[in-house]
């Protein structure tokens, strides 16, 4: 039991990483200019579901600090909107029925307002949004499309994971 | 007790959010280093970005190559000829050059360039997308430190702001965080070009005096005045042309020479010798040596 917790640990750190690469390097070459899909918002929010409150806001403290530091500018802007996304995605842990794709989509869609919200509100205060505030909009509208647009196919990637982790250690993951 | 549990929650995300806000707050400034933690986390990130940055080039070419075959087989054919005629054209080069050498030699001149630079790789973006910096796949081991400004053969890229043993982060001058100080280059007004947005990747130019002559075609090269770019690297062409606040003076965008969206190498200026000759525009290539 313990091995498995461990494992799960450890893959889910692993996931994360990989989102936070994909993003980075990946996402920015196909998009058009500044639009951009969040994996690690859908991650925090597939995890937070699957764990609850708690899950919720470690995942999103964990997700959004790697974003922050590996960008090297601000620390915490990106922690602080996922750590709500991911509590208020966990406060939904024992309402929701978790066993299918639209429920994670639906709550990315309404989780990406809120942490566009949330970003936009922080990037206003410090004075870090010169372009104007309708472009900026604009750009993080599409790019809430398309994080909701690969939800589904994250959302299968972790279950999938899942179901392996649950398969090497015997117990459900 | 479920209450206590779930006011003991909420307790916990005040404690966070508190935490994060003042966290933001305090590294909302620019500094002078990164954290361990953040070198740490991009060396810890490094070997993977640069493994999947290969893989999106290795993609985005192949499905460029597919779509363009036509025109690669006429272009290939043009450049087939093209070469021929070159291959002549550099015969008579070669010559012209060693009787230049030896001329140089004559006169006492010593062909020295103007500055060193090291050849960098990008293999990230800003994941979260606020700013629009880029990561690079060299840092202090080879020589690069915070400051250094990077181009890209004609252009001007932008300056490192953070190093890590084998990465560096370098902010754009399309970054409304980034103010390059800027000459034209037909007028020599001085002028200040500040990044406008990464979507648009245009530059906003505000010139110094308020009756400065602009024109949309005007090139923009670095002033060297701030310190950190030297004199004459090309910054971009003016686009457009508009009347200044209240009316007094006018601004202009600039369209960076650099591609941002597609930039893949760039190159790190490592030694801080300024170029000599005045209002000369001088390209990455052109004029570095350590490539």
């Amino acid at each position: 039991m313990k091995y498995g917790k461990v494992l799960r640990l450890v893959s889910r750190v692993l996931t994360l990483f990989f989102a936070v690469a994909l993003e980075s390097a990946v996402i920015p070459r196909f998009a058009p200019p500044g639009v951009h899909a969040d994996l690690v918002l859908i991650l925090v929010i597939l995890y937070s579901l699957d764990r609850g409150l708690l899950a919720g806001l470690g995942w999103g403290l964990a997700g959004g600090l790697l974003e922050d530091m590996l960008a090297g500018g601000v620390i915490g802007i990106s922690a602080l909107s996922k750590v709500t996304c991911g509590y208020l995605a966990g406060a939904m842990h024992e309402i929701l029925f978790r066993d299918n794709l639209v429920v994670p989509t639906l709550l990315v869609a309404m989780t990406g307002i809120i942490k566009v919200a949330i970003t936009l509100g922080l990037c206003i205060s410090l004075g870090m949004l010169d372009g104007s505030l309708l472009h900026f909009i604009r750009v993080e509208i599409y790019s809430l499309l398309l994080t909701v647009f690969l939800t589904p196919a994250v959302a299968i990637w972790v279950a999938f994971s899942g179901n392996w982790e649950a398969s090497h250690v015997g117990t459900e993951a | 007790m479920h209450q206590f549990i779930v006011s003991r929650r909420i307790w916990g995300y005040i404690v966070i959010f508190f935490l994060l806000v003042s966290i933001i707050y305090v590294t909302a400034r620019e500094r002078g280093r990164l954290t361990f933690a953040e070198e740490m986390i991009c060396e810890a990130l490094r070997p993977l970005l640069s493994f999947f940055s290969e893989i999106a080039s290795y993609v985005n070419r192949a499905v460029w190559t597919v779509g363009h075959i036509g025109q690669l087989r006429r272009e290939n054919l043009e450049l087939a000829r093209e070469v021929a005629k070159l291959n002549a054209e550099l015969m008579q080069l070669s010559e012209y050059k060693a009787e230049n050498e030896r001329l140089k030699q004559l006169l006492g001149f010593k062909e020295a360039a103007p500055y060193n630079t090291v050849a960098a790789r990008v293999i990230g973006r800003d994941p979260s997308r606020i700013t629009s910096s880029l990561i690079l796949d060299k840092g202090k081991r080879d020589g690069v430190r915070k400051d250094m400004p990077v181009i890209y053969l004609g252009g001007l890229v932008g300056r490192v702001i953070s190093v890590t043993p084998s990465t560096s982060t370098v902010l754009p001058i399309i970054d409304p965080k980034s103010a390059v100080g800027g000459i034209v280059h037909r007028t020599r007004d001085l002028a200040l070009v500040e990044g406008q947005s990464q979507e648009t990747a245009l530059c906003r130019l505000k010139p110094l005096s308020s009756d400065a002559d602009l024109r949309v075609g005007d090139q923009i090269i670095s002033s060297g005045l701030g310190g950190i770019f030297p004199k004459g690297l090309l910054i971009g062409t003016i686009i457009d042309v508009s009347a200044g606040k209240y009316l007094v003076g006018k601004n202009a965008l600039v369209k960076p020479d650099v591609d941002f969206a597609k930039l893949e190498e760039v190159l790190v200026i490592t030694s801080k010798v300024l170029p000599s000759a005045e209002g000369d525009i001088k390209g990455g290539t052109s004029s570095s040596s350590g490539q």
